[in-house]
């Protein structure tokens, strides 16, 4: 508006003013996800996982990310998940020598109004989970190494996890997602609370979906769910167009 | 607000279902033949639609549709999870 004294020709000024669309996805917890597919590049040993997360339902499984997994035992289980469970705890699960490791939280966190942001790290055999900025749960898992290898296909998806065994999805979020970030570094616990804080400051990010330079589309029936960094986008999965709100 | 069904098929005769229908049916339909759900074994799966349309394919109409809600609770029973 002309009346508030601000000029368009003042552009840096009205840059600092504006705020980039912070936009997000619902998923129904039944069939809808976002495929990033297999991303040979995440395959780390030390990394960091934030997302901002709402859940739909209390006391149900919900993913928040799967990173290069493939769940099917028999096919070489591998990968990272990130979820709750139903005991509404946040859990990481990690792939060593064909067998999942699981660190959680302390607290429960069934807040079906309230909007999360969840970061997990793993730094040598040290995870660490955090929420809202605040570390909520910490372990130590047996290798340092993660197991990325499978007979089968692997995923990296957000909101779902893969099955190669049925060639199917699992685990679907029931809630709200956005500000995925990928770090190859174990952020420290001062990046996180920057992270939160909608900071883009710590380095080390190679992927961040549904942040504020995202520039998704839609078409043919899915959204492209534009990774800014790496430009490792993602496809949605049996979404509406409706299911991205601005 | 979506729509769901439950069939019990296999996924050959939901192929040929599918695409024996128009292209105005089709596009009743939310999901893609090849994300359906499925339990496992594969019996029985979950066609996902918009929730109005003049459009209804014949093989829908008469058949239980479940809410979200619903939906979730019906696939809350073991064979329709992961285990990990």
């Amino acid at each position: 508006m002309y009346g508030y004294g601000y000029s368009y020709n003042a552009s840096a000024t009205i840059g600092s003013l504006m705020s980039l669309p912070r936009c997000l996805y619902t998923m129904d917890g039944v069939d809808e996800l976002i495929d990033i597919g297999d991303v040979a590049a995440f395959e780390l040993d030390t990394f960091t996982i934030t997302a901002r997360v709402k859940k739909g339902a209390a006391g149900v499984t919900n993913t928040i990310f799967s990173n290069q997994l493939q769940a099917a035992a028999g096919s070489g289980l591998c990968g990272v998940l990130f979820r709750w469970l139903s005991d509404d705890k946040i859990y990481i699960l990690t792939a060593i020598s064909n067998a999942y490791e699981s660190v959680g939280t302390t607290l429960t966190y069934a807040s079906t109004t309230q909007e999360y942001h969840v970061a997990v790290k793993k730094s040598g055999t040290s995870i660490t989970i955090y929420v809202d900025g605040v570390i909520a749960g910490t372990g130590t898992i047996s290798s340092a190494t993660v197991d990325y290898t499978t007979t089968g296909t692997k995923k990296t998806d957000i909101g779902a996890l893969w099955n190669h065994g049925t060639a199917s999805y699992g685990a679907f979020l029931n809630g709200t997602v956005r500000d995925v970030r990928f770090y190859n570094v174990a952020l420290s616990d001062a990046d996180v609370l920057l992270v939160k804080n909608w900071s883009y400051a710590p380095s080390g990010m190679v992927a961040n979906w549904i942040g504020e330079n995202a520039t998704d589309t839609f078409g043919g029936g899915n959204w492209t769910v534009v990774d800014s960094v790496s430009a490792n986008n993602g496809t949605s999965v049996n979404m509406e167009e409706g299911d991205r709100t601005c | 607000m979506n729509k769901y069904y439950i069939f019990e098929t296999t996924k050959s005769n939901l192929i040929n279902v599918l695409n024996s229908l128009t292209e105005k049916e089709k596009s009743f339909l939310v999901v893609d033949i090849n994300n359906v759900r499925w339990n496992n074994p594969k019996s029985k799966c979950v066609l996902k639609t918009k929730a109005y349309s003049d459009n209804i394919p014949a093989f829908l109409k008469g058949v239980k549709s479940y809410s979200q809600e619903e939906i979730l609770k019906e696939l809350s029973i073991a064979s329709w999870t992961f285990k990990i």
